[in-house]
């Protein structure tokens, strides 16, 4: 009887080792339940469900409006079974506007203008094993004179301690291209990507990863609405993306950095920079000011003076592929109005010039870009 | 590429030093703490920015292909 009679000292002393225990307990359920999302070593138990609404414009210096952009969007992502789950999303994006003046044959040269609807969407099916999933998915993306296919298949692999997790993937791309301006024209181009990963738990406040994306493409690469194209055939590019997430305990705050290196042989090569951080300020309530820095290196072929065009060389005026940088800055709002429904906003102003690339060499003309986006997300 | 390999040595290296227990992973678990909290958001910004530069990639494989100007 004795051995089974607590005293009150061993009461305490029970109580005391019990606490920490179910707090470690909780914490362990809390993850669970929610799961690591970057490792995603077991497939979601809940259904999520968002929908946003993105309304994109820009324009050039001088105040002219180029491209407007109405897009609403679906995305969801579930469980097919007790070891399978979806992810399917959907687009539709109402295009009007012009491209960049002088350098196009559809804007101010021709004056005619763009109206084109884009449609497009994905699906993914995962299945978990023990340490392992396999994915495979496909898209489709519809316009009047452009249509891409694509196949995707991914594998990730994650360590016993389920601190490391490995990725590889590659996919096979099929694009086709037409052009309203000229109905003769009906060119193809293939692309295959691989991608290696890693991500990485460091410290039980901070978590990385690192990509490595490998792409190689053949095919048609010319603009078919801009002139002086002649583009190379092919196009092979790396980019290497490394992302670290930092929780600040003191503030319930985290800071995402990424940083992104590309690199191909037309000679473009970038640096991207984005910082954001997400602040929970009470009554469900998140912020996300955000930032982020762009600057490359225009194509070896990038007509940098239109007056002297040469003869049998590769060729482009596309501003997208001239020296410039770019400069982002956004803020977003996340108002989590129950544990299974929010709502969330952005703002953010694009802004691209020759001048932010730090040298000053001429590309572009000054360009900027407001990109609103409006959102729910529900959970069950 | 040898400095992606130097990463990922690197990264596995640290996960030998570091041992994070699952009771500790509470504050990675938060939403916000996410790789990708609304995947919703970041393809449509991966698209927007894909149509305006000349760079792409490093999130992903395969799918965005679009005629955009």
């Amino acid at each position: 009887m004795a051995a089974i009679k607590s005293t009150p000292q061993s009461r305490r002393r029970s109580k005391t080792i019990a606490l920490p225990k179910m707090c470690a307990a909780s914490v362990l359920l809390s993850v669970l339940s929610h799961g690591l999302r970057v490792e995603a070593q077991t497939p979601v138990t809940d259904t999520t469900v968002r929908m946003k609404y993105v309304h994109y414009r820009d324009f050039q210096a001088g105040g002219a409006d180029r491209m407007r952009i109405n897009s609403p969007m679906l995305w969801a992502k579930g469980p097919l079974g007790a070891s399978t789950e979806f992810e399917v999303g959907a687009v539709a994006d109402v295009m009007s506007g012009a491209s960049p003046l002088y350098l196009d044959t559809l804007s101010g040269a021709s004056g005619k203008g763009i109206h084109d609807n884009r449609y497009a969407g994905d699906l993914k099916i995962t299945q978990y094993f023990d340490n392992v999933a396999v994915s495979a998915g496909g898209f489709v993306s519809e316009e009047d004179d452009y249509l891409s296919r694509s196949a995707q298949g991914e594998v990730r692999v994650w360590s016993d301690d389920k601190n490391t997790v490995f990725n590889l993937g590659v996919s096979h791309d099929w694009d086709a291209i037409s052009s309203t301006n000229n109905p003769d024209l009906e060119a193809t181009r293939k692309t295959v990507q691989a991608i290696a990963g890693i991500t990485q738990v460091f410290t039980p406040n901070m978590i990385g990863q690192s990509n490595l994306m490998f792409s190689s493409g053949n095919g048609f690469y010319n603009d078919p609405y801009k002139i002086f194209e002649n583009r190379p055939r092919s196009r092979d590019a790396l980019a290497w993306l490394n992302r670290i997430n930092y929780y600040v305990e003191e503030l319930d705050g985290s800071i995402h950095f990424d940083y992104r290196l590309f690199h191909d042989n037309w000679d473009v090569t970038s640096h991207t920079v984005e910082i954001r951080y997400y602040q929970p300020v009470g009554s469900g309530i998140t912020l996300v000011p955000l930032t982020r820095y762009y600057v490359q290196n225009g194509a070896s072929f990038f007509l940098r003076d239109v007056s002297a065009i040469p003869e049998n060389q590769f060729t482009t005026a596309d501003q997208r592929l001239s020296d410039f940088g770019g400069l982002t800055l956004g803020m977003k709002v996340i108002l989590q109005l129950s544990e299974s429904f929010s709502l969330d906003s952005l703002y953010q102003f694009i802004q691209q010039s020759s001048a932010l690339r730090g040298d000053g060499a001429d590309g572009i003309k000054d360009f900027g870009a407001h990109y609103t986006e409006v959102g729910l997300a529900y959970r069950y | 590429m040898k400095s992606f390999f130097v990463v990922v040595v690197l990264m596995i290296t640290l996960n030998g030093c570091t041992k994070v227990k699952p009771w500790q992973k509470g504050n990675l678990a938060k939403s916000h703490m996410s790789m990708d909290p609304d995947p919703l958001e970041s393809r449509s910004l991966r698209h927007t920015y894909q149509s305006k530069e000349g760079s792409f990639g490093g999130y992903g494989v395969g799918g965005g292909g679009c005629g955009c100007n």
